[in-house]
Formats: structure tokens, sequence, C-alpha cells
């Protein structure tokens, strides 16, 4: 498995998304490509760990190799043994597909709120192919590809926006 | 004076009053020149659209020039990257500032320093004024909402009926004559309304005893189609507040619902910063009107800096300097000279040029301003903010910003006591009110709780507000469940918008600031802000009140957050701008923020008293004959209505004076 | 296995189905650097009814499937004509300069929509020219039966974005047509007037093409009036009342004048089975505008000035007033903004060797075309635009002031004709044109 369809299956996981959303057969955008190379380069520096991607990416494939389901294999890397660094990784990916933003983390555990995330854009096209405008069956503000009068009819069903 | 230009009339300022007089005086055969400060209207809004879609905050300014945000490299003191405004030819404020409204290196205006022994209740205390505004050809309707409601004739005497704020001159009886404008307003931006919905509203105020409209008329276009949301509150029948009825009405708005030149709305729920498609009217679509009679010159980047007045008083020119480059050096000056002058500047600019004109002997307090009433009563909309989750999905975040309101609270005995206010109902979930999609998403994929949906918060009303009591507080969530509980979430997003009626305060004023510069050497305005009475902050525990009823009748669980108590000394980025305080009857102590509305009003307000007023009922100057103003600087009072119709309304009505002045 | 699964279910199901049909076509795929060893393209008459997929199937191949449809759909209409619609298969294209095209027969817009919606005359009949242009008859062009009147009614780019200004201070003028699927159905459906549409009350859906049968086709074209510098030679020119008209702009006094005019740009849409969002090909004649970051190596475009430092900047409409009838007008400095990729080009210049091939010095070969837009995902349930490829697509003479990279902006055919509305406000099926109705 080449280390593109390991990503793509390792954010399927992790955001929810089919595959085939995250990446279509026929991808006009291609923002994958920007995503896999974003995360590399930002975990690689906030870590020191070059390294911290393929260790992911290579649990995944394995979980992945030995036919474990989607579940299994989210549950194993999220709430199993990973280190912490390993499981923000897999979390700041996830905030990456849903916003196409760079996230800050600054945790506080025990407050009110936790803490707070300030996130920052890569790019235009990363903000309309968030997925956060898929999850709640609407369009980016300021991209809509509907008609006039969608707002006042029900919208597709979730699985049509997730492919799941 | 004799007149050598080759120009009937100047007027400063391209944005929908400006624009909107051009057109009229250039259609009768008028020699128009405008002055412009900002840059060109694009042939293609593809620059601003990448602008928005790159910036990280989507406020309203984001999409224009000069850049609002990352202008410069972020630093602790400077997060955004505002840019200085000592350094632009051009600044203008934008609401990324009201936060930084202490520094002076990111405000564009010049802030008192806050009052000393005050607390959150005290009605001397200084805020952060909370709107902004657009330097640019076309003006800030880039940016507007559409709303296009007519005022009501109650607004326009509130001295008279509640002796509170002032009567416009003449009260009724300008309302009156405003009405045939208020349809020529209405046909100009091609608004789509709902007749009938209007009818209703207007006969419970009594708007027109003869039948509301004429009957031949209609709105250029029909209603535009109500939201899923709008369905929810549709469904309240049987609510009175304070002695009014509760219900919604779907809200006249200058977006296309049927297709003409323009587009029909697609509902990019984005006309606050940037309709993609231009379904919603701007001014730059009058401005093109305007440049088609062929009578009407547009100069840009001349940013007009003083007025002249002759030995009679009389406007004999209006100075400007000119630039190539937002931060580059004045390249040019010039007068332009005309036989009448306009200024359409907007609320805050135009005081800042008749106060800088402060060189013509018998003026040094400014141009047209014996009456000491220029830059004063500055005023907002004060918005209060509620949010909530509705028991079942209502598909927020589709559809225009905002498609229908409660307008039927707008008047009653209460506005003796209180203001009066309109309440919009927002589409875009939780975009404004908690800065979402970023904030819920964040909360359930980092395990923190800003959204309160994913802690331990409770509302005002001590209802836990864990979204899904089944999962633990601080859930860091992935996959599927992540999936369904941001689709349960987003899809629920309820906001309500009050647009509380501030009253005419003359110590809330624009002033020249006396140290602080934008790059051309002009003086910044000094901004003085306070909500010095209890009637606005009444009105927000109201506001408050009837937020909690009204998600409880459509069976929403309310999220509306405390923010907190005001910080009124310490370091610049712990000061609160906006917040206050209110002590009610009971003496339960309420925390408010409140938010601006983008309608800046009152600055050289219209009178019938030449010693309280900088115009005529004419929009004419009491002081210097040739000289006109327009835009909601003329004002009075805010009233309870979005401004823009009776703005143009006004611009309309302007032009016919200055037309019958011309040919006299 | 889950993976192929997953794979097909992103291709159209049209796709597929066009696929397993494949009949026999000459042109196969070029890849990059074969070109030589590919046969030409066969020259031919006859509309494709639908375009012919190979596998397998990748965003490059179907695109390339796409361009040949576009091409075969571009020589088939501009073959002389026979009679209304019909192409004369006794000729070849390029072989009678100036002969009037299958598509030059077609429904012009003018002649649909009527004041007062008044109902259109039937396919094959136009209506007169407006008085104006007065009772000059248009010269016999050839032996057709019907000689249309070719009226060019418009010179205002879509939303207002301004005139196209020609290097002899010139504006550009513009046609929209429809072929007898499409006008049918307007005919029959009374979508020509306001009231037709109300009554109508739904969504228009027209016709598609059949494995056979051709679907729907609207057209617009962009001709600009010969003059100064042009070379009537490299065009496919045409005699036509140029009219100046006074419901475009404020100010527009009606004037009429016959003139012989050249063919600088060209759109076709198609409606395809399996594709609800059409499929649209876009053509331009060679000499229009240097594209940026390429060399600027013509001496004389139809748009562009080289080396000229006192020029309008580039893409940038005239100042208002606009006004057709202007003498003289500042020339537009237009450039392409999206370069041709290298498979369009390679596929252009074949496709002009074989109209050189079949008639030497055949005006054909200054054509080229820019892109087809088609939908990658045709039947997503949650984007009606189907995620179209390329992304954006603009033709300098009719998008002359959108060209450009950025969502619902620039110019995109299926995205911004995914916008497009009746009187009614319901959807027209990607076409601005029933908006027309009166």
């Amino acid at each position: 498995m080449d280390i593109m369809s390991t990503f793509v299956g390792l954010s399927s996981v992790l955001t929810g998304f089919a595959q085939d959303i995250l990446a279509p057969r026929l991808d006009t955008t291609n923002i994958k490509n920007l995503y896999l190379q974003s995360w590399t380069e930002n975990i690689a520096q906030e870590t020191g760990d070059a390294n911290l991607v393929n260790t992911i990416l290579q649990q995944y494939a394995e979980l992945q190799a030995a036919g474990k389901s989607d579940e299994e294999i989210g549950e194993q890397l999220m709430n199993g043994n990973n280190s912490s660094a390993f499981v923000l990784a897999c979390q700041k990916l996830i905030f990456l597909w849903y916003m196409g933003a760079w996230p800050d983390v600054n945790a506080q555990p025990g407050t009110e709120t936790g803490g707070v995330t300030t996130s920052s854009l890569l790019s235009a096209e990363s903000y309309t192919s968030g997925l956060v405008w898929q999850v709640m069956q609407a369009h980016p503000m300021g991209d809509s590809n509907y008609r006039y009068g969608y707002w006042a009819e029900q919208p597709p069903a979730l699985s049509d926006y997730t492919g799941n | 004076m004799t007149n050598t230009s080759k120009y009937d009339v100047v007027i400063v300022g391209s944005g929908i009053s400006g624009a909107i007089v051009a057109y009229q005086l250039g259609l009768a055969g008028k020699k128009v020149l405008i002055l412009e400060s900002g840059p060109t209207v694009p042939a293609d809004r593809s620059g601003y659209m990448e602008t928005f879609y790159k910036a990280n905050a989507k406020t309203p300014e984001s999409p224009y020039p000069p850049a609002t945000q990352g202008a410069v490299p972020s630093s602790a003191n400077n997060p955004l990257g505002l840019p200085n405004p000592a350094g632009e030819n051009i600044p203008r404020y934008t609401v990324l500032q009201v936060g930084a409204w202490q520094k002076k290196d990111q405000c564009y205006f010049d802030y008192p320093s806050q009052v000393e022994g005050i607390d959150g209740t005290s009605l001397n205390a200084n805020f952060a004024f909370a709107s902004s505004y657009e330097r640019l050809g076309g003006g800030t309707t880039w940016h507007w909402l559409g709303t296009c409601l007519r005022l009501f004739p109650e607004d326009f005497k509130m001295k008279t009926l509640y002796g509170q704020g002032e009567d416009w001159p003449g009260g009724d009886a300008f309302y009156q004559s405003l009405v045939p404008f208020y349809e020529t307003a209405a046909k100009e931006i091609g608004v789509s309304g709902d007749k009938a919905a209007m009818e209703k509203l207007y006969r419970q105020f009594y708007v027109n005893p003869e039948g509301i409209y004429g009957s031949d008329y209609n709105f250029p276009m029909p209603g535009i189609d109500q939201t899923l949301q709008d369905e929810l509150y549709a469904g309240i029948t049987d609510m009175t507040y304070e002695g009014n009825p509760v219900y919604v009405t779907p809200t006249p708005q200058g977006r296309n619902s049927r297709p003409d030149e323009r587009r029909q709305c697609a509902g990019n729920t984005n006309c606050i910063p940037i309709c993609p498609i231009q379904a919603k009217y701007d001014a730059t679509v009058t401005l093109a009107r305007a440049e088609q009679t062929d009578n009407v010159e547009i100069r840009y980047q001349h940013v007009a800096c003083n007025i002249r007045l002759d030995d009679k008083q009389q406007v004999c020119g209006i100075d400007y300097l000119t630039y190539d480059q937002p931060n580059g050096i004045a390249t040019g000056s010039g007068t332009a000279v005309a036989e009448r002058y306009v200024l359409a500047a907007h609320a805050i600019e135009t005081p800042k040029l008749l106060l800088m004109s402060n060189k013509n002997p018998g003026f040094e307090n400014g141009v047209a301003n014996s009456s000491d009433q220029v830059g004063r009563n500055l005023m907002d909309h004060v918005m209060y903010l509620g949010w909530g989750l509705a028991k079942d999905p209502i598909f927020p975040y589709r559809g225009p910003l905002s498609t229908s309101g409660i307008e039927s609270l707008r008047d009653g005995a209460f506005r003796k006591d209180r203001s009066a206010y309109r309440i919009e109902i927002g589409n875009e979930g939780w975009q404004w009110a908690a800065d979402d999609p970023g904030t819920t998403l964040a909360d359930f994929v980092f395990g923190q709780n800003n959204s309160q949906l994913n802690g331990n918060s409770k509302n005002q009303q001590g209802e836990e507000l864990r979204f899904n009591p089944q999962l633990p507080a601080f859930s860091k969530l992935f996959g599927k469940q992540l999936v369904n509980t941001l689709n349960g979430v987003y899809t629920r997003q309820l906001r309500l918008g009050y647009l509380i009626e501030q009253l005419p305060d003359p110590e809330n004023r624009v002033q020249l600031s006396t140290t602080l510069k934008d790059n051309l050497g002009l003086p910044r305005p000094h901004v003085t802000y306070r909500l010095a009475s209890d009637y606005e902050r009444k009105a927000f525990v109201s506001a408050k009140e009837l937020t909690t009823e009204l998600f409880a009748k459509v069976g929403a669980t309310e999220y509306t957050k405390d923010p907190g108590a005001p910080v009124f000394s310490g370091k610049p980025e712990e000061l609160t701008a906006t917040n206050f305080q209110y002590k009610d009857d009971k003496g339960v102590t309420h925390n408010f923020r409140f938010y601006g509305a983008g309608h800046i009003v009152g600055t050289y307000r219209m009178g019938d008293n030449k010693a309280t007023s900088v115009l005529n009922s004419r929009q004419q100057s009491w002081d210097h004959d040739n000289l006109y103003m327009v835009g909601s600087g003329v004002f009075p009072t805010i009233a309870t209505g979005n401004p823009t119709l009776t703005i143009a309304a006004l611009a309309f009505q302007a032009a016919g004076h200055i037309l019958e002045d011309l040919n006299s | 296995m889950k993976n192929s699964t997953l794979l097909f279910s992103a291709l159209p199901a049209a796709l597929l189905l066009s696929a397993c049909n494949t009949t026999a076509t000459e042109s196969k795929p070029a890849a990059a650097g074969q070109l030589a060893a590919t046969p030409l393209p066969v020259i031919s008459p006859v509309l494709p009814a639908d375009a012919q997929f190979h596998e397998p199937f990748s965003l490059e191949s179907l695109q390339h499937d796409f361009d040949v449809f576009s091409w075969e759909s571009f020589v088939a209409l501009n073959w002389p004509a026979a009679s209304v619609g019909v192409a004369d298969t006794s000729v070849n294209i390029g072989q009678k300069p100036g002969a009037v095209t299958v598509w030059q027969t077609y429904k012009e817009s003018r002649d649909i929509f009527l004041p007062d919606g008044a109902t259109p005359p039937p396919w094959g009949k136009d209506l007169p020219p407006p008085s104006v242009c007065g009772d000059q008859d248009l010269p016999v062009l050839n032996q057709i039966a019907k000689v249309p009147n070719n009226v060019l009614d418009e010179s205002a780019e879509p939303f207002q974005t301004g005139p196209l200004v020609d290097q002899n201070g010139q504006y550009t003028r513009f046609e929209i047509l429809t072929n007898d699927v499409m006008f049918n159905y307007i005919a029959e459906k009374n979508l020509y007037s306001k009231s037709g549409q109300e009554a109508f009350g739904k969504k228009a859906d027209f016709p598609f093409g059949t494995d056979s049968q051709v679907g729907s086709i609207m057209l617009k074209a962009s001709w600009k009036v010969l003059g100064k510098n042009d070379n009537p030679e490299k065009f496919h020119t045409t005699r036509a009342y140029v009219y100046d008209n006074p419901d475009e702009h404020a100010g527009v006094k009606a004037a009429c004048k016959l003139q012989t005019v050249g063919l600088v740009g060209f759109h076709i849409g198609t409606k395809l089975k399996g594709n609800p969002q059409w499929i649209w090909s876009t053509f331009e004649h060679v000499d229009n505008a240097p594209t940026q970051g390429e060399a600027i190596n013509k001496k004389h475009y139809n748009y562009y000035k080289p080396n000229c430092t006192d020029c309008a900047a580039v893409n940038t409409p005239p100042p208002r007033p606009w006004n057709p009838g202007n003498p003289y007008t500042q020339p537009s400095q237009v450039m392409r903004v999206i370069a041709l990729d290298k498979p369009t080009k390679e596929l252009n210049a074949s496709y002009q060797a074989a109209l050189e091939k079949l008639v030497p010095g055949s005006v054909w070969v200054n054509y080229e075309l820019i892109s087809t837009q088609w939908p990658t995902k045709a039947g997503s349930k949650t984007d009606p635009t189907g995620a179209p490829a390329p992304a954006f697509l603009a033709n300098t003479t009719l998008e002359t002031y959108i060209q450009g990279t950025v969502r619902q902006t620039s110019s995109s055919c299926i995205q911004c004709h995914n916008n497009a509305t009746m009187t009614s406000g319901k959807f027209s099926d990607f076409t601005y044109l029933l908006q027309r109705a009166q």
C-alpha cells in the first residue's frame, strides 16, 4: 500500500468520512496532498519527532492488514497504548480535515473550558474543503452549490455527505 | 462666486447614499464628480472572495482592502497581525480592533482612557464602539445584510410619545413625506418582500391609516423563501410580551428572489462579509447606473481632507489628497469645485471631514458646526445575542444569513422606560455567537468545553448543557461518534439577535484625535462611546428574559453564555471592550456584552432647530446653503429597523431637494 | 474487493454504461509524445450523440474523451448547412468559406423570447430583423433553402461584467442559439413566456441525448466586426445585422448595420445522458489573446496589443457608459489567465492537422478547443454541480473579465449555470435563456 492510500485510510478512520469522500477516484481538488504534507511537516516540527507520522501510518497499515474494522482500528490508535503525542497528532489530523486549518491547542486540563484552540487556514481551497460543512449537511459559508430555496427543504441524508 | 467648474455637484463618498444622489442628478443631466477615498470597484469580485476564503477570522471587513488581519507578522501583543493605522492612507475601524481598542498601534480610533473608580453598572464607563464600515467604491453595502425594513411613524416622534430621544423634524409629516421615497428605494434595491406579512405588521402599528401601501404597490420581487428555523418560530401563535403579540415576520430583503441582471439568491449564507454571486444588492449597482448616465465621474483614491468656505459662508471647494499605494506617500492634491456639495462618507468620516475643516474664519470648530452638534450623538443598535440548541434539527448554516425576524415588539408603552428592539433570527448557527463551527469542533476533538457542550457547564437557568450526557465531560471523539455528535450539534443551533435602540447622547461622539494620525497626516477619529442610561440596559434584561421564554416555547435548550463582569483596569489585553452590568429591581446583577449591528448613526443630525442640529429637514446644512449631507449620520434617532432602506429613501429625497436648488 | 467497489462508485453511471457499448472510434487517447504515431481524427458531419469513453478511467482519460467529443461536436456544428439543422454532406467543412453552418440555422434567442410572451415562430422560421435594420436583404450565401437572419443583438457579457472591445475599438457581438430539441421543449412547455413558466410551475428538464439521438444543445457565439488589420481569410465569416440594442444599457440608441463579422468564440452546451450538469465545450480563434506566463509571439491579436504602454489594464472592462454604438472605444487588453493544458493542445494540433489535410487552407485550423468542462460526480446527491473538471473554464471572448481560479466568482460553466432560473424562480436546467421570457 502506498503512503497516500495509507494516509487516506487512516484519515477515513479518524474523521468518520468514507475514503471516497476524502479522496474521490476522480479527485479535482487533491486536498489530500496538501494535508499529508502539512500534517507531516507540522507534526515533525512541533514534536521534534520526524518519524511520528510514519509510526502512525505504519500502525494503521498493520491494523488494516490484520483485517480489523475501522472501529477497532480507531480504538487501538486513539485509546490504546499510544503516546499522548501520537494521539494528539491524530487529533490534529482530524481537525485539519474538518477545518482545513492547522490547530494550535492550548490545553488547560482541570479548568472549566479545558483550554482553547486557535487555528490557521492552509489555503482558500482548504477552507472550502472542510468536512465541518459536510457534517452539518450544509456548505462552506460563501461557497454553496445549492439552488435558490434549498434552505426551505430538508438537506440530503447525513450518509450522503459522509459516504458512510 | 463665479463657478468655473465643469461640475454641478461634488459628492464625497460612493456608498449607497452618494451613489443614489449621483445617479439621480446624473439622470437629470447634472454633472457630478464623486471623490472616493478608497480603491475602485473591481471588475471581478474574485480578489475580495479569495481574501475572504483565506481569512482566519471571517469578519465583515475580512474580504476588503486594506488587509484587516495578517497584515503584519503576528506577535504576542498582536496575535491577529492587525495593521498599524498610522501607516495606512485610508485606515478604517474593524471589528477585530474592538478587542484591541486600547492599542493605538492597532486600533484606528483613539479612545479616552477608562474612567477611574467605576464598576460594571456605572453609566459613565467608556466602551469600544462595536461596528465598522468600509472605505471603498460601493461603501459599506459590500457587507450589509440586505434587510430592508421601513421605520415606523412612532420612531419619528419618540420625544412626543415617550419623552425619550428626539423627534425627527416634523415627526409624522416627515414620515409621510418619506413614504414615496421608501417605494423608490425599494425599487432601486430590488427588494424581495412579502406584502401580506408586512401589512399585518403595519396594521399593528397603525403605520398608515389609509391602508399601509398604495393599492398598486408591491415589492419588486416576491419574498425570499423562509428557512426551516423560521418555521420553528412561526409555530409561535399565542404569545404576548409586555402587551404586544409575539409573531414572526418574513424580512423584506435586498437580494434577488428572482433573476434579473443579477442572479437569484443561491443561499451562500455569506451576505456578510460578501455575497459571492452579487444576488444581494450593493451600491456598486447604483454606482454603475450613475456612470451609465455619462454625467457622473468617479475619482478613486481621492481623500477629501478639507472643506473651503468663501466669504459668504458658502462652500467653495473640497480639498483632497491622492495616493497610488495604500501605504505609500500622497501623490497629489487638488480642490474639487462645483455649485453644490454633498457629503456621503458615512457617520464617522463625514464628521471627521467637517471637524478637520477648521481653517475657515467663523468656523474654527469645523464646517457646518455652529451648533456644536457635528460628531455628537453617535449611535448603533447595541445587540444582545441569545443562542441555543433546538430539540430537533433545523439545519442552520443554510440560506441567507437572516430571512425573518420578530418585528411586533418594535413599539409600545414600554418605550417610556426602556429601549425597543427588533429580533433578527440568524441562520448562521453559532458562528457569530460562539465562533463556530471551529469552537465546537475543537471541543470534541481536543476535549475542551468552550461551546459548553462537552463539560460540566450549566446555563443561566441552571440546566446542564453537556450535549450527550452518556459521554464523559471533556470527551475526545473521533470517527463515527465524532460525526454523529457534531451533526447533532450543528444542525440544531439557533441564534437570536436583538437590535436594541440606543438613545442619542451628545457625549457619545466623534472628535479629532490630537495625537494620532494616518499615513496622509490626517487626524484619526477620537471616539467616546458609552451606554450612559439605564434605558438601553433595561432592554438587555428584557432581551435576556424574552430569549429564555422563546427558547422554552420552541423546546430549545439555551446556551447563551454569561459573558462575565467587565474588566476596567489592567493590561490592555485584559480589558473588556463591550462588557457591562445592570442591577435589576430585585437586586440581581446581570452581566452583558453588547455587539455592534454595523449601524453607525447620528453624527450630523437633522432637526428643526438650528441650535441643536447640523442639518435642516432637507438634509441641508443650516450654516451653508450649498452643502448637503446624506447617509445614516442624518438620523436624529436610530429607531427600530435596520437603517439602509431609510438611508436610501432619504438619499432619494435629498437628491430631489438638491435638484430643486440647482434649478432654482 | 472492497477497494475496487469504492473506486467504481465514484464514476458517473453514464460513464460505465457508455464504456460498455464503446463503438468503433478512430481516435484513441494520445499519450504525450505519441502524437506522431496516432492516426489523425476523422472529420465527420455527424453530430455525436454521446462521448466515447476508454478504460482505464482517470481524470486525464475522461478529459481526453470529452475533449474529443467537443471537437466532433464543433466540426459537425460548423459543417456547411444544406437545410435548417442539416449538414450538407456533399461538401467538406472548410470547402466553402463563408458558408452558413449548421448551427447558424439554429434558433436565435431573439426569435424565442418575444415581447408580451408571444408565441415564437416554429423551428426553421425567423422573425424579420428589427425595423431599424431596414429591408436590406442578406445576400444569398449558399444554396440552402433558408437564409438565416443573423441578428447580433448582444454586446454585454454576463452579469454586467463589461463589453469586450477589439483592436479596432469595436464592441464584440454575441448571440445565443438552441437546437431543435431544446427549442421544441421550450415551445411545447410554453417556457417562452413568463405566464407559461408560471403555469409550468416546476423545474425545467431538457431532453438529453440517447446513444444515437442528439439531445439538447445550446450555443453561444462571439463575433468581431472585421476591419483594419483583420485578415478575413483567417476567420469563419458571415454577413450579419449588427444591432445596437437599446434594451442592453441605458443610453443606447437602436441602430443596425449589415456587416461582415468573424467568429472569435464558441460555446457548446450539450445535455448528455447521465450528465444532468451538461457538457460544456468552448472554442476560440487562435489569435484572440496571449496566455499569461506564455510567450507573446504574435504580431497581431484580436484582443491584445503587444508592447503597449498606454493600453487599458489587462482584463479590465472599459469605463462606463457602455454603448456599442460608440464609434470608437478604447480596446480591451485581454490575456488568457488559465493556460490550455498539454493534452488539449496536442488534441488541437491533431484536429487542426486533420482539417488542413481535408481541405488545405481551411479556415477552421484557426480555431482551438480551450477545454471541456464535465461533472466528475454527475450523480452526487450533495453537490448538484457534480464536482466539475476542470474546476474553472473561461473563454476570453465570453467570460473575459471573470477568468481565474476563485470558487463562485471565477468563470466555471457548471457552477455558474447551476444558479440559472426562470422568471418563476424555478431552476431552468443550466440555462440563463429562460429568464429572458416576457
